[in-house]
This record gives structure tokens, sequence and C-alpha cells, in this order.
């Protein structure tokens, strides 16, 4: 007998702790039977006043309660181990009843999000910056001889084809004139101008033969800008 | 007349600030290194609606430009010095290479390798105008000639019927035999 009772209690002890391992669920023992075997509660009773050293705090008996009135059911608040006790002794199988909340794993306090930056904001958060560039001692400039286009002169009535050797400044060579120096004779010889109206001296002008007297580029440009039509 | 330096050094003209991403001329001026299919519609534009005056002050800034790089004043410079700085000036800035003729009392000028802007070069007109007024300390109008390269120069009260008859495909010769200097 007191070892079917040690049996007992080591089963109950197991119980108790595989509750308290399971914080989440709860375990609720079916209503009572309307006629509790008094038989068991007599051994419980028993039971609480031998095994104090092992369940001592909450091995209460229940008080006895007529049989006539069924006993309501137990509040949820109950711990587990008050469930067990109250289930020992008797066949009713524990019934596992979830929460109403979800069985879920504790979800940690969500933390705010720093998405959004603040407002005011002393600098920027991120900042990309270029690689440094490294300059050249003398920036950049092509020199005059890399400039120096192929294209035909067309100043003082001479076509000629400059090429970047013979090229000064810039493919603008010093010009050596034909015709007194600073006579720009006109265009070049391939584009002649057409004929002109009868009373028309231009033609005559142009021509390199004509030796004029050297005129400074503001002679010239008053020349051409006293021109008015006929 | 004098000889002012016929050598136009182009180097050290850009002044290249990456670290600001600035340009500069030598002369301090910042400049814009801009694509000319961005500055075409715009000039075509300003040509359409008849108000130049932009590329016409861009000319002046360019004549400026050479002004300083002749060292003297162009009035009296070699017309052939004149034209070295104006065309290395304008060769640095993109414009194309720039030649000077003269037929009879006219000056013409031609540009040659010069972006196209708008169909009637207005806007190369325009700017060769504001560069010789520059040089010229007095208003200047450059004509285009249809079908060329060429500008004649001329004073600005006569422009408008020299475009007329540059617009009736009249040629550079036939034009200038209508021309003549007025009498004093």
């Amino acid at each position: 007998m007191a070892s079917a009772r040690l049996d007992k209690l080591k089963s109950l002890l197991k119980r108790v702790e595989d509750r308290r391992a399971k914080p989440r669920l709860h375990a609720v023992a079916a209503p009572r039977p309307a006629a509790a075997p008094a038989a068991a509660l007599a051994d419980l009773e028993e039971l609480s006043t031998t095994t104090q050293r092992v369940a001592a705090p909450s091995i209460a008996p229940e008080p006895l309660r007529p049989a006539a009135a069924p006993e309501p059911a137990r509040p949820t608040a109950k711990g587990p181990l008050d469930d067990a006790l109250d289930d020992f002794g008797t066949d009713a199988p524990l019934e596992v009843r979830a929460l109403a909340e979800p069985i879920t794993a504790p979800r940690p306090e969500p933390r705010p999000l720093l998405i959004d930056p603040p407002r005011e904001l002393p600098e920027p958060a991120v900042t990309y910056r270029p690689e440094p560039i490294s300059l050249p001692a003398r920036p950049s400039m092509p020199t005059p001889g890399m400039l120096a286009p192929v294209v035909p002169l067309q100043v003082a009535g001479a076509s000629t084809n400059v090429t970047s050797k013979d090229t000064l400044e810039f493919g603008i060579p010093r010009i050596e004139l034909p015709v007194p120096k600073g006579e720009l004779s006109g265009p070049t010889q391939t584009v002649e101008p057409a004929p002109l109206a009868a009373a028309a001296p231009p033609a005559r002008a142009v021509s390199a033969a004509r030796v004029e007297v050297a005129r400074s580029f503001g002679e010239l440009l008053e020349l051409s800008l006293s021109l008015r039509p006929r | 007349m004098t000889s002012p330096s016929s050598a136009f050094d182009p180097g050290d003209y850009y002044a290249f600030d990456l670290s600001r991403g600035a340009v500069h001329t030598r002369h301090g001026e910042r400049v814009l290194v801009l694509s000319t299919e961005v500055i075409g519609p715009l000039v075509s534009t300003a040509a359409r609606h008849g108000d130049l005056t932009a590329v016409r002050a861009l000319g002046k800034r360019i004549g400026e430009d050479a002004a300083r790089s002749l060292g003297d004043d162009a009035r009296r410079g070699a017309p052939e010095a004149v034209l070295t700085h104006v065309s290395g000036t304008l060769a640095l800035l993109g414009w194309g290479t720039l030649t000077l003729e003269r037929w009879g009392s006219a000056l013409v000028l031609a540009l040659s390798g010069a972006p196209s802007l708008d169909p009637d070069r207005l806007g190369l007109a325009a700017l060769l105008g504001g560069v010789l007024t520059t040089l010229g300390g007095r208003d200047v109008a450059c004509v285009p000639i249809a079908g060329g390269t060429r500008f004649v120069i001329v004073h600005p009260s006569i422009a408008e019927t020299v475009w007329g008859w540059a617009k009736e495909g009249t040629e550079l010769g036939q034009i200038v035999g209508r021309l003549a200097v007025e009498a004093a």
C-alpha cells in the first residue's frame, strides 16, 4: 500500500514538473464527478500528512462538498500543482485546453525601427565622396602642335595647306604676304567672286596683283562698315 | 599700325577645378562645357524669336578674350595678327576656325568647322558680330551668305538689306557689287 502511494506521489510530482515545463498550457481537470470517491479523498488526506516534505506548500485537500452540488469549473487561475492535486485519485483524464490566446513563441517587445531619420540631422547619415582626383602638374591644355588643324589658309590671296609641322601657334601661321604686308587682297584663288555688274569695281579690287597701302584692321573694318547700297 | 603679339598662346586657357566642379578661363571667367545639341535648339529658338542678344553678348566676351590675348588695340593691329588671336580664341571654345577675306572694300569672315545651330546661321552671325563689335569699338553686323560659310561685315543699318539679298540667293560677289563706299 505504501509503495503504491509512493508511486502515485512520484507520478504526481512528475506531472507537476511537466506542467511547469509548459507554461503556456493550462491543465484543467475535467469537472469532478458528482460522487467523488470518498476513499480517494481519504487517501489524499493521508498523503498530505505523510508526504509534506515533498509537496508541502500546496497539497491542501479541498474541502468536501455535498455530493449533490457539483463543483463548478475551477478557475483557471489555479496553479498547475493545485490542478494536479485535484486530479489525484481520480480516473478523469487530464484535458489540455489551449488558452484563448494563440500559443506562440513569446514575441520580443517591438523596438522602434530607425528607418525614418529625425527631421533635423546635424549631418548626413551616409556620405558618399568621390575619390580624390590627382591633377597633373599642368592641367591639360594641348600644345599648339596638337591643335594645329590641316586647313587651307585663306589669307593674303594664297591657299596653303598648313600642317602642324609648319604651323606656328595654334595652326595659324605667321603670314608672309605675297603683296605688301598687311594687305588682305581677297579670297582664295579658288573662290573668285562671280562677275559683277558692269559698274562694279570689286573684281579688280580683290586682285592679288593690286598693291595697296598696308592698312590696319581698324581701317579695313571702317572701310567695310562704310559700304552702303548703291 | 602697331605690331602686337602675333603669337596666340592657347596654353593654360582653361583651369579645371575638379574639386569644385568649375571651369574658368585664364581670365577668370567661368564657362560651361556644353553639347552643341543643347546649344543648337536654344540658338535656333532665339533666332526664330528675333532675339539673339545673348549670342551676341557671348561674341563680345570672346572678342574681349581675343583682345586681351592680342595685348593691344585691335583696331591698330595688323589684320593677320588680329585674325590669329580671334581665330585661336574661337577655336578654343569650339566655334571653328576663322579666316578673313577682303572682297573689294568689303571684309568677309569665313568660319569653317562651326557647329550648326540654326538653319540660316543667324546665331553664328550674331556671335561674329559681337566679336567684331568688341574688337572694332563700334557696332558691327555680320550677314550670313547663303550656301556657304561666309559672313559679310556691314554696318548694322544695312544688315537687313544685305540679308534680304542673301536670302534671295544672291552670290557674294554680286552682293559686294551692289555696295559702294558711302561718300563722306
